[in-house]
């Protein structure tokens, strides 16, 4: 296990390696004027004299190859420059949202985990009756309304009606409330339906018939046979969905005023501040290809077929 | 567990009638949009400061938003943006994903690497990621979302296509046909797009959906379209901005988004479960 995660580990190099090029290429080839947002940004007069000053400064004079090497050599030491507009050091500013983002898709995976197995196992009891075509509606709502709707929905009836949820900001336990439902909710949906699919077709399994026929509760079935092998498929598709989940908080944290990376990234992108977007999308690609290796170790560890198969 | 029956086949009216239903909703809502000019009661981008955020009336038969301007008449002409826009981007994304994966399948060898590991590359990120940072560079607005949108979404139906040519490629008909000396080109549009195709359509119905979706999401992330201009993300983004006054402006809009994409997902769904049967 710990060699196939090294393995893992060391072929995320090259990839991050182009993944930075990539982006480091795209803000260059754009015809947008760094220099001129830099000085807009810290209002420095437009006089040509300063305009060589601020390129000097920001290192956009010397070659595009000698500039993405300094950019590398930095960011190899965690330094991704300071912002064109709050002049932070960029990777603060980084850090400090992402442990906001973080909370509130934790905080959403225990709404996940909590509602998908229950909705699953409800609509599981009875294929095509109440409990299932419920979930049915519900999972179709859930794609069809976007997320911006119902978290306003929710701001409107819970905050300013009934007034028992904070609106917006995060100073508590009660501010999680409903970002981290809204963020949920989507998933709940597809994944109680994807469970429900997995655990249909274990239940006319050859082992499950067996339990049935040596006489085990009902129970001890669902939670033994069943689950554990219909919930590999959903498992599978996790390290996908935490990515999405860490994107999809962008509008989540819009709409709650959530200080998480969402928010950074949107302001980032209308002050065209380049630093942040591009240390930016170089942090979500290490969190996105973490976040994909903790999956396959976690499907490993359920499958011992799986689990065999790489040590061998 | 005996009691476990398994679920019975859904009754051959209800399977119509979910093809029929959808596509009478979106038929209607096409030829709103194309006549938009006629039906709408009012311009959509008339300023009336003296009507903001006013309820149903006989004037303005949604209402008005927070610039007085009629929510009926900017639902109208945003079919035009919203699905129009959605439909342009799905289309040319899926199309040219067909292409690529069909090459990549069908040609295989050093060409198949290079583009499969491009496609890996992009789908190691979310859509939306993608699509933000691109706008990030690029500056925000209504071309720019677009062609965003666009750069990221060939890349899921060029997997799916390429391992459905492979597949194809395999048959004993497609080798028949190139060794009796049929040209790839001819072998490609007359054996493997057709199959293709057929498969396509239900995905290609939700994508619009989707897409529709992620369209209103960026304009509301203020990213995507530009404000003036009516398109549902926009007017629900200006909806959300007077929530704590009424809710009209953001229902109407939200409710327009709901009913394309559930009747584009019904549709969708159905079209495969017909597939599936042939």
């Amino acid at each position: 296990m710990a060699k196939y995660i090294t393995k893992r580990l060391i072929g995320m190099i090259p990839v991050l390696l182009i993944i930075s090029v990539v982006i480091f290429l795209l803000v260059r080839i754009v015809p947008a004027d760094a220099v001129g947002i830099y000085m807009a940004g810290h209002n420095i007069q437009a006089t040509e004299e300063n305009r060589e000053i601020v390129a000097r400064m920001l290192g956009l004079d010397k070659p595009l190859v000698v500039q993405y090497g300094l950019w590398l050599k930095s960011a190899l030491q965690l330094d991704f420059g300071t912002s064109y507009s709050s002049r932070e050091p960029v990777l603060n500013m980084i850090w400090s949202c992402f442990g906001n983002t973080i909370q509130l898709t934790l905080a959403a995976l225990l709404w996940i985990l909590i509602l998908t197995p229950l909705f699953a196992i409800l609509s599981v009891q009875k294929p095509e009756g109440f409990a299932d075509n419920l979930t049915r509606v519900f999972t179709m709502l859930g794609v069809a309304l976007p997320s911006f709707v119902l978290g306003y929905l929710f701001i409107r009836f819970f905050a300013l009606k009934l007034k028992i949820l904070p609106p917006s900001g995060k100073q508590g336990l009660k501010y999680f409330i409903m970002p981290s439902f809204v963020l949920a909710c989507g998933y709940i949906a597809s994944y109680s339906r994807m469970l429900r699919n997995s655990m249909l077709s274990a239940y006319s399994s050859d082992y499950v018939q067996y339990a049935d026929l040596r006489g085990l509760r009902r129970l001890t079935i669902t939670g033994k046979h069943v689950m554990r092998n219909a919930l590999l498929p959903v498992v599978g598709s996790f390290g996908i969905s935490f990515g999405n989940m860490i994107a999809g908080s962008v509008v989540v944290e819009n709409i709650f005023a959530w200080p998480g990376l969402g928010r950074l990234i949107t302001s980032s992108i209308t002050a065209r501040d380049y630093p942040v977007i591009q240390a930016y999308v170089v942090f979500m690609a290490v969190v996105f290809l973490l976040a994909n290796l903790i999956s396959d170790v976690i499907c490993a560890i359920l499958d011992p077929r799986i689990r065999l198969g790489a040590s061998a | 567990m005996r009691k476990l029956k398994p679920p019975k086949a859904k009754k051959r009216w209800a399977k119509t009638l979910g093809l029929v239903i959808p596509i009478i909703i979106l038929g209607l809502l096409c030829l709103a949009g194309i006549f938009c000019k006629q039906l709408a009661p009012n311009d959509p981008l008339e300023v009336d400061l003296a009507h903001q955020l006013e309820g149903p009336s006989r004037m303005f038969p949604m209402g008005t938003d927070k610039l007085g301007r009629c929510i009926f008449s900017r639902c109208l002409y945003g079919i035009r943006t919203s699905i129009g826009f959605s439909v342009l981007i799905s289309t040319i994304g899926v199309a040219l994903g067909i292409l690529i994966g069909v090459i990549s399948g069908y040609v295989g060898g050093a060409l198949d690497v290079v583009i499969m590991r491009i496609v890996d590359a992009l789908m190691s990120f979310p859509q939306l990621i993608l699509v933000l940072v691109l706008v990030g560079i690029m500056g925000g607005g209504t071309y720019q979302i677009v062609l965003a949108m666009l750069m990221v979404h060939w890349v899921w139906y060029a997997r799916i296509t390429r391992s459905m040519t492979i597949s194809l490629r395999e048959h004993n008909y497609i080798t028949a046909a190139r060794v009796s000396g049929t040209s790839s080109i001819k072998i490609i549009a007359k054996h493997i797009l057709p199959n293709i195709f057929s498969q396509m359509l239900a995905l290609y119905t939700m994508d619009i959906g989707s897409t529709i979706v992620g369209l209103s999401g960026f304009s509301y992330l203020g990213i995507g379209v530009t404000p003036p201009t009516p398109e549902w993300g926009v007017m629900i983004k200006e909806g959300c901005e007077v929530i704590r006054q009424t809710m009209g402006p953001l229902l109407w809009p939200s409710l327009m988004v709901c009913v394309s994409v559930l009747s584009l997902n019904v549709l969708g769904e159905n079209l495969r479960a017909r597939v599936d049967e042939n």
